[in-house]
């Protein structure tokens, strides 16, 4: 039983197959069942893009900026065949900081405001690791979907949250979310570190990848129509994955 | 065998001369609370005989006398400590003693004996001691006090081998420091209009001591009777200055009484600003005598109806005000700042800028004046639950399946 994760993995480091064999020989792959990541990617919610906007806030106070959106997610691996199918969640942080406009004149103030957002996500994921462990080639074409809701926070100069008409700046918007990928298996380029990686800790591969994300994050409730500040965006994202 | 025996004398022999060998202890000397600066309003004239004002500080010195524990220690170890302006002395090994400089103020009777090892005492100065040799708390001074401690004892090691050990260490590391000159005025170069306040940014003063800034403002329909540059809605920035923001407190604010140096002052100018307007004051050469010898610099008085609505940390120069509360939108302000230092001398006010804040549309105000139809944070408690709610079922059904799976045998 345990032979056969040992055998898959010595194939797909087909490349430095010598030596992967001999430390599989010696020792067998732990057993997997979860995968812990974190990426890094420029999010711009397409808040401007709300039907019914008579002007372009976003870009009035951010410009053309991004937000460095950083997130960890944790899967949870429940099957294992022909590829595998995991569920996980995930959450993460960014903030983009603008200036805010005079209301006189519409002149740019030194007053600073910010868009604060928190993603946290349901998602399921598809990773296709049959190339990677059956023919050597170190790289995994993966899927996600899954449930976004998606906190917010506006923040005016004094850095408290905005108020405008005595409604809050704060709130929380549903959506949905669908990836697309690429993982480059690193335990490719030195086997034999990649094994003492999974004696020492348990951490059985170990991936970089990019992905391109879209969320769209528009919702006031998940079941209605869309409506709301619109926090959509595709984007692309890069990060660091062990499997364990 | 004669090898280790060899090895073990070596040992003996190092370790008698280790015990010779004069040694240091490490005694201690520290204020008690607080820092090691003083100022007048810790410093009472009366005292030492002139006129009354503060309370006068008791400063605490702590020490701890170190003997030695191991040998035998012969006849009485006896310390003795003072404060003084001089440089600690040399100890004279040759009779085990120090010679107290004059203007030494006892904290420890010199032969004051040690009673046990590791005592601690705590001994007192008064703040107003340390101003006196300068002639009293309110003399312009910034005079360092050293605190000297002197130990001495002797030890005999080893039956029938006397050996005397000195230990003469002497403390400088504990300065005591009165000091009584304010700190220099800040450079205020910057209001900038902002949402119910103002944001400012200002050039400190070079003194190395400051403790805080204290920001002021007055609304300007009071009488103004500083200089003035006036910042309007939409300025980039105010870039106006007084000045190279010399340490009026060290030196130049000690002059004679006259007025013979403040007209030249040219010190408030600076309105290279865009859209900022100043104007030097004449009442700014009141007392302004201190300035003789600095050039540039003209000392401003503070308004006597500001208030404080901000203090900032050492270093801290610019930010918004004021801390807590708010300014009235379409009111305009006159700010100020000034700098206290450790001894808690305030020092004279910048020069003053105004500012209006205004109303500023930050992003959920465009947002919504936009038309957007996002609301507040009505949805967030729902939104959790639901989260939650799904996080549960996640987790639920990995556990369920993964049970299932250790039941499988897989």
């Amino acid at each position: 039983m345990v032979a056969l994760p040992a055998a898959l993995l010595a194939i797909a480091l087909g490349a430095n197959e010598a030596s992967i064999s001999d430390v599989a020989s010696s020792h067998a792959e732990s057993p997997i069942s979860g995968m812990f990541s974190f990426s890094l990617g420029g999010y711009t919610p397409q808040v401007d893009s709300e039907p019914g906007l008579t002007a372009q806030p976003y870009s009035q106070a951010f410009g053309t900026k991004s937000m460095l959106l950083f997130e960890a997610e944790w899967d949870r691996e429940l099957w294992q065949q022909f590829g595998s199918l995991a569920l996980g969640v995930s959450a993460g942080y960014g903030e983009v900081y603008g200036k805010g406009l005079f209301a006189a004149n519409d002149a740019t103030s030194s007053d600073n405001t910010a868009l604060k957002v928190v993603p946290l996500k349901l998602l399921g994921t598809y990773n296709f690791n049959v190339l990677a462990r059956r023919y050597g080639i170190p790289l995994v074409p993966f899927a996600k979907g899954g449930i976004v809701w998606e906190l917010y926070q506006i923040t005016n100069g004094s850095g408290d949250t905005a108020t405008a008409n005595g409604e809050s700046g704060q709130g929380a918007r549903w959506g949905w979310e669908g990836d697309v990928g690429l993982s480059l298996l690193l335990d490719w380029f030195d086997p034999t570190l990649a094994k003492n990686f999974d004696i020492d800790v348990g951490v059985n591969h170990t991936y970089f990848f990019a992905e391109w994300r879209y969320m769209s994050s528009v919702r006031n409730n998940p079941f209605a129509s869309p409506t709301g500040i619109y926090l959509k965006d595709g984007y692309w994202t890069f990060g660091l994955a062990l499997e364990y | 065998m004669f090898a280790m025996h060899g090895k073990r004398w070596a040992w003996a022999v190092g370790a008698l001369l280790a015990l010779a060998a004069p040694r240091a202890f490490a005694q201690t000397v520290s204020v008690g609370s607080g820092g090691n600066t003083f100022g007048p309003s810790q410093c009472d004239d009366s005292s030492w005989g002139g006129a009354a004002g503060h309370v006068d500080t008791t400063i605490p010195i702590q020490y701890t006398a170190q003997i030695p524990t191991t040998g035998t220690i012969i006849g009485t170890p006896t310390q003795q400590m003072f404060a003084t302006e001089s440089a600690c002395p040399a100890v004279d090994t040759t009779n085990n003693s120090i010679t107290v400089p004059d203007d030494a103020i006892t904290l420890v009777q010199p032969g004051t004996q040690i009673t046990s090892t590791n005592t601690t005492t705590v001994s007192t100065l008064k703040v107003s001691q340390l101003a006196a040799p300068s002639g009293g708390c309110a003399t312009p001074q910034d005079s360092v006090w050293n605190v000297c401690y002197f130990e001495f004892f002797q030890t005999q090691t080893f039956g029938g081998i006397t050996t005397t050990t000195t230990n003469g260490s002497l403390f400088t590391s504990l300065a005591l420091t009165y000091d009584s000159l304010p700190p220099g005025a800040p450079d205020l170069t910057s209001v900038e209009p902002g949402d119910s306040h103002l944001s400012i940014s200002f050039d400190p003063p070079s003194d190395s001591d400051i403790a805080s800034f204290q920001v002021l403002v007055a609304p300007v329909t009071t009488t103004q009777a500083a200089p003035i540059a006036h910042v309007t809605p939409s300025t980039a920035s105010s870039t106006g200055t007084s000045g190279s923001g010399s340490d009026s407190g060290s030196s130049g604010s000690t002059g004679s009484g006259s007025d013979s140096g403040s007209t030249g002052s040219t010190g408030s100018t600076g309105s290279t600003g865009a859209s900022i307007s100043s104007s030097s004051s004449s009442s700014s050469s009141g007392s302004s005598s201190g300035t003789t010898g600095v050039t540039g610099f003209t000392p401003y008085p503070c308004n006597p109806n500001a208030q404080v609505v901000a203090t900032f940390g050492p270093g801290v120069t610019s930010g918004i005000i004021p801390d807590s509360s708010t300014l009235v939108n379409g009111t305009t302000y006159s700010v100020q700042v000034r700098a206290i230092d450790q001894a808690n001398n305030v020092g004279a006010c910048s020069n003053a800028v105004e500012g209006t804040p205004q109303v500023i549309d930050d992003f959920w105000r465009l947002y919504k004046s936009a038309g957007g139809s996002g609301d507040g944070g009505c949805t967030t408690a729902g939104g959790a639950a639901g989260l939650l709610g799904l996080l549960g079922v996640a987790l639920t059904l990995g556990g369920r399946i993964r049970k299932s799976r250790r039941k499988d045998g897989r």
